[in-house]
């Protein structure tokens, strides 16, 4: 993996982290998780880890900065049906946090 | 061959996904620049067809499946038996994966798009991209469907073609949810079920290794000669050269056998312009320097 494209994935995987830790309900962090378990489906056993001591970001910018994160990575070689699939995904977690 | 229409059917499905507020965009042709959703009837018109589209991507999903999973082997190792329990083994994902694809196509009463529909050009831009889609997939059954097809892909390849399964069911059922309020819309049952056993099945692809060489294999239109006059310069020589290829594919006949005889004249013919030496008379061995005279 390129550095750029491992650079790009731990963007998406630590904003949606966040998103996650920061989600309104049970049900909504479940579905963030499950744009993480996507992501690495897509990336097999090569996902950066996670930095588990500092707090993610937090506030309304967070969900652009992940949808562009997730974006991103389609010019790295991504499957542009997976990408699309994972901002969908992302975007009914959104839908499940709002409620 | 898979790799054209396999790459046709997930870049139209990821146009499909890219578009939401689904409600504005049926109903009207590429013309209207209204924003205003059009009748219920015309979106019902609009929502039969799609699913009828639909129904075609989904037989391709389920043959193709049910004829890899023979090949494929799962990732994941399974968990110890338990003694005093049977020793079933459970289904692994691509097994429940073929069970879902099966239920559903079962379950679903939606006819698969006729020939005229495939064929015919929609004006309304979601439908269009759902055509392309069908179309894509009933192509992709020549490459893929059957066991005649699978048979000879490996189990790494056969693993890439579950893996595309995978995403296309995925994307299925994102756009049944987000599809579920057109006028006469029938959603695919156990949806949540068939989206995780899709997801599992990625999983377990992604921690293998899959070959994506399967996109070279597939049907291939068969490649006829270059009619016409020789053209001129290189080009003719790759006209010629082309022309030959084909004629050596084909069943032998006797221009095969001038042909050899025109590699064997050829051949003998260079041979002698690359030792001019022999042909002229001179020695092998270099001739001696001439004295310089003494001053």
């Amino acid at each position: 993996m390129l550095q750029s494209h491992a650079i790009a994935l731990a963007q998406a995987r630590s904003y949606v982290a966040a998103l996650s830790d920061h989600a309104n309900s049970h049900e909504a962090s479940s579905a963030y998780e499950q744009v993480l378990i996507t992501l690495d489906a897509v990336h097999g056993d090569q996902s950066p880890g996670l930095d588990d001591e500092r707090p993610g970001p937090a506030g309304d910018g967070v969900l652009p900065a992940a949808a562009a994160a997730i974006k991103a990575l389609e010019e790295h070689g991504v499957d542009v049906l997976w990408v699309e699939l994972i901002l969908a995904i992302l975007e009914d977690a959104r839908a499940l946090d709002a409620r | 061959m898979y790799g054209e229409t396999g790459d046709l059917l997930r870049s139209e499905l990821a146009a499909l996904l890219r578009q939401h507020r689904i409600q504005q965009r049926l109903g009207a042709d590429s013309s209207s620049n209204t924003r205003e959703i059009a009748s219920a009837e015309a979106r019902a018109a609009d929502g039969q067809v799609i699913q009828q589209y639909r129904r075609t991507i989904l037989n391709w999903c389920a043959q193709t499946v049910l004829a890899a999973t023979p090949l494929t082997f799962s990732a994941v190792s399974p968990a110890p038996a338990n003694p005093f329990l049977r020793a079933d083994r459970d289904p692994t994902p691509v097994e429940q994966l073929a069970r879902g694809l099966g239920y559903v196509q079962e379950r679903t009463s939606a006819s698969a798009a006729s020939l005229e529909l495939l064929t015919t050009v929609q004006e309304n831009p979601v439908v269009e991209h759902w055509r392309q889609a069908a179309r894509a997939a009933a192509l992709a059954e020549h490459d893929t469907g059957g066991p005649v097809s699978t048979s000879r892909l490996t189990a790494a390849q056969a693993r890439a073609l579950v893996g595309d399964v995978a995403a296309i069911t995925q994307a299925l059922v994102v756009l049944d949810h987000r599809y579920r309020n057109i006028p006469g819309w029938v959603s695919l049952p156990h949806t949540r079920s068939l989206g995780w056993a899709a997801l599992a099945t990625a999983l377990d692809v992604s921690l293998g290794q899959p070959d994506y060489t399967v996109d070279q294999t597939g049907w291939r239109p068969s490649v006829k000669q270059l009619r016409g006059p020789v053209k001129p310069g290189i080009t003719g020589v790759l006209q010629a050269e082309h022309n030959l290829l084909v004629h050596l594919k084909a069943f032998p006949t006797v221009l095969v056998q001038d042909i050899c005889k025109a590699c064997l004249t050829t051949s003998a013919r260079r041979a002698r312009d690359a030792h001019p030496c022999r042909e002229r008379g001179w020695s092998s061995q270099p001739s001696p320097p001439k004295a310089s005279p003494r001053r």
